[in-house]
């Protein structure tokens, strides 16, 4: 069986002309942080695409759901740290909301070290943290918690939190929104264009998704996007994550997943005996 | 098909879009008036009272000090 995995350099080598590509949340994601231990590399494979052929991107609302609060939690989680030690005309946060944001930075600074080696440098297993980068911000939980420490005793005065989000999330969270609705456009059967050239005038068939998750394990966002990846035309998939590659190589053998040429041989040394479940239409007639 | 995304820009120009946004940081005065809004709901203190408070710069008094004679 030929491998359907390629690496970015060797993409960039062979392609020209127009071409149609899915990007996952995580090459979103690392390409708009630039902390990210990818963020390079997704950022020059992306512009090197421009400069080669003429791409296109396409990714789902599923992805853009995910990245947006990623993108959420990151300016969050910027912006309280900012304000925590924040003094404005002798003014700074009362005693009890400042330590409530200082013990869930304690938190947050351990999981950072844990990130490191002894010598300061990241890990070398990088893959839970390049899906779930996110460990590096403050968790939803954390942000519930330090929302309620701004919560005011009377209704009408309840606006400390929405005055602290229209400083730090509001106008950064909607430009990183126009930004990926700039170059990404969202997979969908109810555009006219999209359903006729990209889905063959085939609804997609979500109840599939259940199927691709329960074959490999996948987690099931990935499973909506193998879904929807598998229902359309588009011959390639962008992502940083074993599992879709993965359910690409079981459950799309037809399809071509890209992916970070350093990581191919890691993934070509458990996949290359990798069986193939038998061919099963993925659309609706 | 048209091209969904031919109006678009090159991606390194929208990359420094990106880099922009994520540096973005409120003013002075947007603090200021970020910290005037929180003051209003009780959401602020003196930072002076408030390095009182510090327990690292307390000062340990006796309970019961004794009369000076």
């Amino acid at each position: 069986m030929a491998s359907n995995r390629i690496g970015f350099n060797q993409f960039l080598k062979s392609i020209s002309g127009e071409i149609q590509l899915i990007l996952d949340t995580n090459v979103i994601i690392a390409f708009f942080d630039e902390d990210h231990r990818q963020h390079d590399l997704i950022k020059n494979f992306l512009s090197k695409l421009d400069n080669k052929c003429d791409p296109s991107f396409y990714s789902t609302v599923t992805v853009k759901s995910e990245f947006l609060d990623f993108r959420r939690r990151w300016h969050l989680t910027d912006g309280l740290l900012d304000l925590v030690d924040e003094v404005s005309n002798g003014r700074s946060l009362i005693t009890s909301t400042k330590a409530k944001i200082n013990a869930k930075k304690g938190l947050l600074t351990n999981r950072r070290k844990q990130t490191l080696n002894e010598s300061g440098l990241a890990i070398e297993d990088e893959g839970e943290m390049e899906i779930n980068p996110s460990k590096r911000l403050f968790l939803d939980s954390e942000i519930k918690e330090i929302k309620k420490s701004f919560r005011a005793r009377e209704v009408q005065d309840e606006y400390g939190w929405i005055k602290v989000c229209d400083l730090y999330l509001k106008e950064q969270l909607t430009k990183d929104e126009s930004l990926l609705d700039e170059f990404c456009t969202y997979l969908t059967t109810r555009h006219k264009d999209q359903r006729e050239k990209i889905f063959q005038d085939k609804e997609i068939d979500w109840n599939a998704a259940t199927d691709l998750c329960s074959s490999t394990g996948m987690g099931y966002h990935d499973a909506m996007i193998l879904n929807i990846f598998k229902s359309s035309s588009i011959p390639y998939l962008v992502t940083l994550d074993y599992d879709l590659i993965y359910g690409v190589t079981i459950d799309a053998p037809e399809k071509t997943v890209l992916l970070p040429d350093n990581r191919l041989s890691d993934f070509k040394s458990t996949l290359k005996k990798a069986p193939v479940r038998n061919s099963k239409s993925y659309c609706a007639r | 098909m048209k091209k969904t995304n031919a109006k678009r820009r090159p991606m390194t120009e929208i990359s420094l879009d990106i880099t922009k946004n994520n540096k973005a940081r409120p003013t002075r005065k947007q603090i200021d008036g970020l910290f005037d809004s929180l003051e209003e709901v009780g959401l602020t203190e003196n930072s002076k009272a408030q390095k009182i408070d510090n327990p690292k710069k307390r000062v340990a008094r006796p309970r019961n000090p004794e009369t000076q004679v």
